[in-house]
């Protein structure tokens, strides 16, 4: 069955017209749009503090224990949230992007379990799902799923028109400023991608703070690019893996032993759906296609030990450089 | 040309497809059960933390290529739980072990894509005699399936109650195997008729009167097959406890072919009370079900492979809910490391609670009882 549009019928009137935004499970690839969408329509966006054990303790409280690490984390961002004073918090349904792919089944009844974990707040969304959409680019088909959302905030035609113009051009400039991937530090000997899914690249506490004890033994950091459509097709890596974090990191991959990098770690979560399947898949694709780069894959979760994580850590870059210098002297890959 | 097919085992499915493959001209090969060591091997070359029901078929699909097997029908493709890549692993493990076979993929649409395997290399493809045969196999196969569902429905009615229950298990089992044995529309409708007649006259222990339902919603996996949930719905019957399972390898085949997805229509819209959008996997039908059977039944439990992703959305919701309406609700996350013990007392915790709210609300004034459930549906 197929729910289109899931936007409250009745209009939402946030308090102080404050609109919570949790800051985790990559909806910082569209801040800057949804920032300025509530802005134009004369909401103020309010981000959660940064994650942390506080978060964590939080959301543990309002979870069940089963869920990966960053859901739990996302329930205390909300629980933060609601403790400033937020009524109203958006939870965007991000079902698809591109057409033939899916995101994590959790994020498509995120806003669901949101709404019966915190009945105290309001919970606004967008129904995001390129691939059943019936248009064919995605701007149009996120103007589709915005204008139920500024209808719930009581804002008609043509004000969510004009609101979605405004923050996909700011969201279009944000994008033109980062192409490249992004490089933690200059220097290093050897060069280590970290990949994973994008919060788990950049948020210090989900990610165990990976890319800072791979700068303190000497390496340089890489994340996966910020525009992917930029990055080489993954081919053979890429062939098959159903969900959309799946193809990024498998696409990032491609990217970066293209571009020789002397180590990758994949970052996965215990209990993430698409890691399980898709980071082991990878690592047997890329004993055949990955060019001999060294992978360690990291599964990670609250209660992963920082003295184990550092030796492995350590253990990886020894062999990087090893193979690195095997490389250099003419020595097989 | 005829092929050696099988597939991944879900409770007593093989029954059903045996009749399909038969209908086309081709054979059917089952799989041995998974024992604790085939589960060990599949470990080894499976995902590090995939799902338990990866880890049966894998082993059910290996067994069956050991039984001579040359085409697997995988089940997936498509969907938004973690099933949709099952056939992308599969075949990549399976062909990087070294094994020889013809793959073959079926989606949602099973009615097309196992038409089209059926098609393509039935010894029948180019008679007259083709689409008769097709209809009468995909008609055969979901009647036997109808039939077990509605035999397994009178023997969790009336196990509990039986003076020897270990007969009646056994009762069904053979009428199980005689029916893998009957391809003839008349000789299921016969057998159907004289099994649940066979189980409903059951001899029963008279002085056990108004025992506690419990509901069990879930996973259709772990739900359905009982080596995956130890037993579980005999243990309850043991345990003096009629055990109501709206799932079943009936079910599971109507969804995925979508020839009775209307009839569930109804029960899917009850489940925006929780869910506005689908959730993947059984999310949908579990939620509606802990609706349902919350307001009908003792007791619910809820059953899921470890680390499931629809299911544990389900479980962040309806346990607000089954609180809320002060229904007793335990969860098991199955794998094959399971404990025995563990699981055990659990469920025993679980049905002394349950019998003693039982005996609280009947003790009450003004409580309904509670008779023995007709099992005989309409015809």
């Amino acid at each position: 069955m197929r729910y289109r549009d899931d936007a409250p019928k009745r209009v939402i009137t946030p308090v102080d017209g404050r609109v919570g935004v949790p800051r985790t499970l990559g909806f910082d690839e569209l801040r800057v749009f949804f920032d300025t969408f509530f802005a134009q329509l004369g909401f103020h966006t309010v981000r959660s503090p940064r994650s942390g054990p506080e978060v964590l303790r939080a959301g543990s409280a309002r979870c069940i224990d089963e869920v990966c690490f960053p859901l739990k984390t996302f329930f205390g961002h909300v629980e933060l949230l609601r403790d400033q004073g937020i009524s109203a918090v958006f939870v965007p349904r991000l079902i698809s992007f591109a057409k033939g792919r899916n995101s994590c089944p959790k994020l498509h009844v995120l806003p669901d379990l949101i709404a019966s974990a915190f009945p105290e707040l309001e919970v606004l969304t967008a129904y995001i799902d390129f691939h059943h959409a019936r248009r064919k680019t995605f701007p149009r088909h996120l103007l589709d799923a915005c204008r139920p959302l500024a209808r719930s905030l009581g804002k008609g035609w043509p004000a969510d028109v004009s609101a979605f113009r405004a923050a996909w051009r700011a969201q279009l400039e944000e994008d033109s400023r980062a192409e490249s991937p992004v490089r933690a530090a200059r220097g290093g000997d050897v060069t280590i991608a970290v990949l994973g899914h994008p919060y788990a690249e950049r948020d210090e506490f989900l990610g165990l703070s990976v890319p800072r004890h791979l700068r303190r033994l000497g390496a340089e950091v890489v994340f996966s690019p910020k525009r992917l459509d930029a990055a080489p097709v993954g081919g053979p890596l890429e062939e098959g893996l159903y969900y959309e974090t799946s193809h990024r990191t498998a696409r990032a991959v491609a990217h970066h032993v293209e571009g020789g990098v002397d180590g990758i770690v994949l970052m996965t979560f215990f209990a993430c759906g698409p890691d399980s399947y898709a980071a082991d898949t990878l690592m047997y694709r890329l004993e055949r296609h990955g060019r001999g780069v060294p992978v360690m894959r990291l599964i990670i979760d609250e209660q992963t030990a920082s003295e184990g994580l550092m030796t492995r850590l350590a253990t990886f870059v020894d062999i990087a450089r090893h193979r690195k210098g095997r490389r250099g002297a003419g020595g097989c890959r | 040309m005829s092929l050696r097919i099988s597939t991944s085992q879900i409770g007593r499915l093989g029954v059903g497809m045996r009749t399909l493959a038969h209908e086309l001209g081709h054979e059917w090969v089952d799989p041995r059960r998974p024992g604790l060591v085939d589960l060990a091997k599949t470990r080894r070359s499976s995902p590090e933390y995939c799902c338990f029901p990866f880890r049966l078929a894998m082993a059910d699909i290996i067994s069956a290529l050991d039984n001579g097997a040359d085409t697997i029908v995988f089940f997936g493709g498509k969907g938004i739980c973690r099933l949709a890549m099952y056939q992308t692993v599969q075949q990549e493990i399976l062909r990087r072990e070294g094994r020889r076979f013809l793959p073959h993929v079926v989606s949602n649409d099973i009615r097309s894509s196992l038409y089209g395997l059926l098609r393509d290399h039935s010894p029948y493809a180019r008679s007259m005699d083709y689409h008769r045969r097709t209809f009468a196999g995909f008609w055969k196969m979901m009647a036997k399936l109808k039939v077990i569902e509605r035999w397994r429905r009178a023997l969790y009615a009336v196990r509990p109650y039986a003076r020897r229950p270990a007969e009646a298990t056994a009762a069904f089992e053979e009428l199980v195997q005689e029916l893998a044995r009957h391809d003839d529309v008349l000789g299921i409708g016969r057998l159907y008729r004289r099994g649940l007649e066979q189980l409903e006259q059951t001899p029963v222990d008279t002085s056990r009167r108004a025992l506690p339902r419990v509901g069990i919603i879930g996973e259709s996996y772990a739900c359905i097959d009982e080596s995956t949930n130890r037993n579980i719905a005999r243990r309850l019957a043991d345990m003096g406890i009629e055990v109501v399972s709206p799932l079943s390898e009936f079910k599971f085949m109507s969804v995925v072919t979508r020839l009775y997805y209307k009839t569930e229509a109804a029960r899917l819209r009850r489940a925006r009370l929780f869910f506005k959008a689908p959730g993947g996997g059984d999310s949908l039908l579990s939620a509606a079900y802990a609706q349902e059977l919350g307001a009908s039944c003792d007791g619910i439990l809820h059953l899921y492979p470890f680390t499931c992703l629809p299911e544990t959305s389900v479980r962040q919701v309806i346990e607000p809910y089954l609180e809320a309406k002060d229904v007793p609700y335990l969860h098991f996350n199955l794998d094959e490391q399971t404990g025995h013990e563990g699981f055990t007392t659990r469920l025993e915790t679980f049905a002394d609670l349950v019998h003693m709210r039982r005996r609280r609300r009947i003790e009450k004034p003004g409580a309904v009882r509670c008779e023995v459930a007709q099992t005989r549906p309409p015809l």
